[in-house]
């Protein structure tokens, strides 16, 4: 499948290699992170996103402790990332 | 494989993840991600040389994709580059997880992630970001979105150690540059038994 979709945009003259796609599917059907153009998305899946765990919820935590996480706060994090184009 | 509507409209057969979400328009998807998601102008087409080079650009490339690495660590990141362009010299630039596993220049990819053993602030996640550029169809970006998936639906206990010391390369012993081939070979296996 994933080389169907890469063959199919490469026609489009867009070059997402399978490792991306990968991460894009995966992030977006994870159940852990719910992006904005998913939402807006209407195919139909057969499990809804579901919240992380207590486990996953602590792990995250220390993965937080010293950077700045934008969850649910996309309005948020664009403002961040105009503000550090260069990501500094 | 890709099939084309009565009205013209392109498909791809639907894919199943092992968390049991189905995707029943995956090209959809994709062109949905291409069209509304910002990583993709600010990341994806962000031109980065697949040559041998790792330069300060190629490393704040990642910060696109919410890498949000500061001086520092592009700095230690940046240390290892001299290290890092004789790794990159041994794997092709078009090496690929789908390519067949003899194929796969794994030895070759665990000395690139080798180079970067014990620096501080940078993990596997952040490493990925830089490095996928260099080889985009070789090395998959293991945040921990993904680590959380792969360990959701079974990852190895490999994978949960890129998560429970993420501040520091998961690479930090000996013992370590096996994990990350679990890592990379979870998301590749994910990729074969999901996805293809």
């Amino acid at each position: 499948v994933l080389g169907c979709v890469r063959e199919a945009l490469l026609a489009d003259g867009v070059d997402l290699t399978e490792c991306r796609l990968l991460d894009i599917y995966l992030w977006a059907y994870s159940g852990q992170y719910d992006p904005l153009w998913r939402r807006a998305a209407s195919t139909p899946t057969s499990q809804a996103p579901h919240a992380p765990d207590a486990a996953t919820a602590a792990r995250e935590a220390k993965v937080s402790d010293d950077i700045e996480v934008f969850r649910d706060a996309e309005a948020e994090y664009l403002a961040w990332i105009a503000r550090h184009q260069d990501g500094s | 494989m890709l099939t084309v509507d009565a009205d013209g409209t392109q498909g791809c057969p639907s894919l199943r993840l092992r968390s049991g979400a189905e995707l029943e328009d995956p090209l959809g998807l994709a062109r949905l991600f291409i069209a509304q998601d910002g990583s993709y102008q600010s990341y994806d087409l962000a031109e980065v040389s697949k040559d041998n080079s790792l330069s300060e650009r190629d490393v704040r490339v990642a910060n696109r994709i919410i890498a949000r690495m500061g001086p520092d660590a592009v700095g230690a990141v940046l240390s290892r580059a001299p290290a890092a362009s004789a790794a990159l010299a041994k794997i092709p630039a078009d090496a690929s997880l789908v390519d067949q596993d003899a194929d796969i220049p794994w030895q070759q990819l665990e000395d690139l992630f080798g180079v970067f053993e014990n620096l501080p602030g940078v993990g596997l996640p952040r490493l990925t970001k830089v490095l996928h550029k260099k080889r985009p169809a070789l090395v998959p970006i293991l945040d921990s979105v993904v680590d959380r998936y792969l360990i959701a639906v079974g990852g190895s206990i490999a994978v949960l150690s890129v998560s429970v010391v993420p501040r520091s390369h998961v690479s930090t012993s000996r013992n370590s540059t096996p994990a990350f081939r679990c890592s990379v070979a979870s998301a590749r296996l994910c990729s074969q038994t999901e996805l293809i």
